[in-house]
C-alpha cells in the first residue's frame, strides 16, 4: 500500500507540474466558449453586426437576449455569462458586491428624450416649473437624470413615477399626462401613437451642464478570467462593435438587422434609423470615457449612493484595451 | 406546547437557508441571513418602512372589506333568489377564470396606481368568496330548515341559531385563506402599477439597485404581515363561536 500511495503522489506532482507548465504557457487557447448576455432594448443594437458575422479562430460565440437586466448579474457571478453591455451604474453595483469584472467600453450614451402630450407648447425646462412629469425608472438613471437636470436648472416640478414607457403612452394619449420622461424607441412610440412631441434632448441638457456629449448610460463589461485567458479576443470583439456603429447607422442594414436582432429573440423593434440614432450609441474605450463615467456615477451617488453600489469603482475596474 | 414545533421548524428552516447561503456565497442570489436581519432591523428605523407598510395593509384591507360585503350580500341574494345565483355563476366563472397577469396588466391601464391593486383583488379574491358563502349557505341542512318554519319559528332565532352557527366554521375558514391571498396579490400589483407608500414598491426600487437582501427583509415583513392578519381572522373566529 505504501508504494502504491507513493507513486499516486508522483503521478499527482508531475500532473500538476505539467498543468502548471501548460498554464504558463500563456497562449491564448486555439477553441473556446464565449457567452453574450445582453438586455433587449438598445444594447441589443451594440451586437447587431457581430451576431450576424462576428467570428474569431475557431471560437463558439453565443448571443442571448435576456428581458430586462436581473438575470444578468446572477448570471455573470456563476460565471454563465462571460460578456454583457449593462447600464453603467449596474455595472458599479456589481463589481462593488464583488464581482469580478473589468469595464471595457461605454456603448449608449443617453437616450432619454422629455416628451408633451400634443398640446404641450414648451421651449425650455422652466416650462415645466409647477408641472407634474411622468418618469420610467424610479431609482434608476432616468430618475436622477431628470431629478439632475431640473435641480440644477431651479426647477420644481412634482415626478409622478410609473414602471415602463408603454404605462405613460395612453396618459399622454388622453391628455392626462403634459410632460414625460420616455426612452427610445418608446419616445418615437409615443410621436406615433398618443401625438406626443419631444421637448426635449435630455443628453444635450446634460452635456449643458457637464460640458460631457451624453452620460454613459449602458457599458459592457467582461469577466476578468475572460480578459485575462483571451486578450486576443477581446480586442476583436471591441473592434467589431467599433464597425457594427456604422453598421446600425446605415439605412441600408435597417430591415438585415432588424432580422438578425428577431432572430436572437429580441421583442423590441427600431422602426428606423433614425430611431437608432437617437439612441446615441457609440464605443468609447476606458481611456476616453473614464472621466464621463466618473462624472456621471458621481451624479447618481449624490442622490443614492446604492444606486452605484455605496462608492465610486477604483482602476481595477477599468480595462483598457491597448491600440 | 404547540410552540415547540413551529419553532423547531422554523428554525431547520433557517439553518437550511444559511448553510445554502454559506455554500452559494453570492450576497447577490442567496444573501446571508445575518444580512438580511440587519437590513430588515435598519428599515424598521426608517420611517418610509411604516409608511409602505401602512399603504400595503390599507389596501388590504379596503378590498378585502370590499370583496367580504359585497360576496355576502350576493350569497345571501343568491340563496333566496336562485334566478340572481343563475345570472351571477357565469360571470363568476369568467372572472375566477382570468388569469391573475391579465387582471393586473389590464387595470394599470384602467385605473391609476393607487387604485388598480383594489380592483385587482376584488377580482381574485370576490368570487372565491362568493362560491364558498354561497356554498355555506345552502349546504345548511334542509331538513332542519323545514323543521324550524314548522314549529313556526321566528325569523330572527332562525338566523341566529340556525343559519349562523351552521355557516360560521366554514365562513372563517374562507376569510382565513382570502386574507393571506389578499396580501400576496396586493404586494404584486402594488409591484407592477408602482403604487407610493407601498410594499410592492419598496420590494421593486431594491430589486433596481440589486440588493436581494433588502428583497428578503421586505418579504419576511410580508409573510408576518400575512400571519399576524390570519390570526387576527382567527381570533375573531373564537370569539364568534363562543358567542
Amino acid at each position: 500500500m505504501k508504494k502504491l500511495s507513493k507513486i499516486l503522489v508522483i503521478v499527482m506532482v508531475l500532473s500538476l507540474v505539467c498543468c502548471v507548465l501548460f498554464a504558463c504557457g500563456n497562449k491564448e487557447p486555439e477553441n473556446a466558449t464565449i457567452n453574450i448576455t445582453i438586455p433587449d432594448g438598445a444594447p441589443t443594437l451594440a451586437m447587431a453586426k457581430l451576431m450576424k458575422d462576428f467570428s474569431y479562430k475557431d471560437y463558439d460565440i453565443n448571443y442571448e437576449i435576456v428581458s430586462g437586466t436581473s438575470e444578468i448579474g446572477a448570471k455573470m457571478t456563476q460565471g454563465q455569462t462571460d460578456i454583457s453591455i449593462v447600464p453603467t451604474n449596474m455595472a458599479s453595483i456589481l463589481y462593488a458586491n464583488g464581482l469580478d469584472i473589468k469595464l471595457l467600453s461605454s456603448n449608449v450614451f443617453g437616450l432619454l428624450y422629455i416628451m408633451g402630450n400634443g398640446d404641450v407648447n414648451a421651449t425650455s425646462l422652466s416650462d415645466m416649473d409647477g408641472k407634474t412629469i411622468y418618469c420610467i425608472g424610479q431609482g434608476g438613471t432616468p430618475d436622477f437624470v431628470l431629478q439632475y437636470l431640473l435641480q440644477e436648472n431651479n426647477i420644481n416640478a412634482t415626478i409622478i413615477y410609473v414602471a415602463s414607457g408603454t404605462d405613460v403612452i395612453p396618459l399622454l394619449m388622453t391628455k392626462k399626462a403634459e410632460f414625460a420622461v420616455l426612452g427610445e424607441p418608446a419616445a418615437t412610440m409615443s410621436v406615433s401613437k398618443a401625438g406626443a412631441k419631444v421637448l426635449f434632448d435630455m443628453q444635450e441638457e446634460w452635456e449643458k451642464l457637464t460640458q460631457f456629449n451624453g452620460y454613459p448610460q449602458a457599458s459592457t463589461v467582461v469577466r476578468s478570467e475572460i480578459v485575462e485567458t483571451y486578450p486576443g479576443f477581446v480586442k476583436a470583439f471591441y473592434e467589431a462593435m467599433e464597425e457594427n456603429i456604422s453598421y446600425i447607422e446605415n439605412e441600408e442594414n435597417l430591415e438585415e438587422l432588424t432580422n438578425t436582432l428577431k432572430d436572437n429573440g429580441s421583442a423590441v423593434v427600431f422602426s428606423s434609423t433614425a430611431v437608432i440614432k437617437k439612441c446615441n450609441m457609440r464605443v468609447e474605450d476606458c481611456a476616453t470615457a473614464k472621466a464621463s463615467i466618473v462624472n456621471y456615477l458621481s451624479v447618481l451617488k449624490d442622490f443614492n449612493p446604492a444606486t452605484i453600489g455605496g462608492e465610486l469603482p477604483d482602476d481595477a475596474f477599468y480595462y483598457n484595451i491597448s491600440k | 406546547m404547540n410552540i415547540v414545533y413551529p419553532i423547531i421548524s422554523l428554525g431547520l428552516l433557517v439553518l437550511v437557508w444559511f448553510l445554502v447561503a454559506k455554500a452559494v456565497d453570492i450576497q447577490l442570489i442567496v444573501p446571508r441571513v445575518g444580512d438580511t436581519f440587519s437590513k430588515l432591523w435598519r428599515l424598521l428605523g426608517e420611517n418610509s418602512f411604516y409608511l409602505a407598510l401602512g399603504g400595503t395593509l390599507w389596501r388590504s384591507l379596503l378590498s378585502f372589506f370590499i370583496a367580504l360585503v359585497l360576496a355576502i350580500l350576493l350569497a345571501i341574494i343568491s340563496n333566496f333568489i336562485p334566478v340572481i345565483y343563475k345570472l351571477l355563476t357565469p360571470i363568476v366563472t369568467i372572472i375566477r377564470a382570468i388569469p391573475t397577469m391579465s387582471v393586473i396588466l389590464l387595470t394599470i391601464i384602467w385605473l391609476n396606481s393607487d387604485y388598480s391593486p383594489l380592483l385587482i383583488t376584488l377580482f381574485i379574491i370576490f368570487p372565491i368568496m362568493y362560491s364558498n358563502f354561497y356554498t355555506g349557505i345552502t349546504s345548511v341542512d334542509s331538513e332542519l330548515i323545514e323543521m324550524s318554519k314548522a314549529y313556526n319559528v321566528r325569523k330572527k332565532d332562525m338566523i341566529f341559531s340556525l343559519y349562523l352557527p351552521n355557516i360560521a366554521p366554514s365562513f372563517f375558514d374562507t376569510l382565513q385563506s382570502a386574507i393571506s391571498l389578499n396580501v400576496k396579490i396586493i404586494i404584486s400589483a402594488e409591484v407592477l402599477a408602482q403604487t407610493k407608500l407601498s410594499m410592492g414598491l419598496m420590494m421593486k426600487l431594491s430589486k433596481g439597485i440589486l440588493d436581494t437582501s433588502e428583497l428578503l427583509a421586505w418579504t419576511i415583513v410580508a409573510i408576518l404581515l400575512s400571519y399576524f392578519l390570519e390570526n387576527v381572522i382567527i381570533l375573531i373566529k373564537k370569539l364568534v363561536i363562543r358567542w
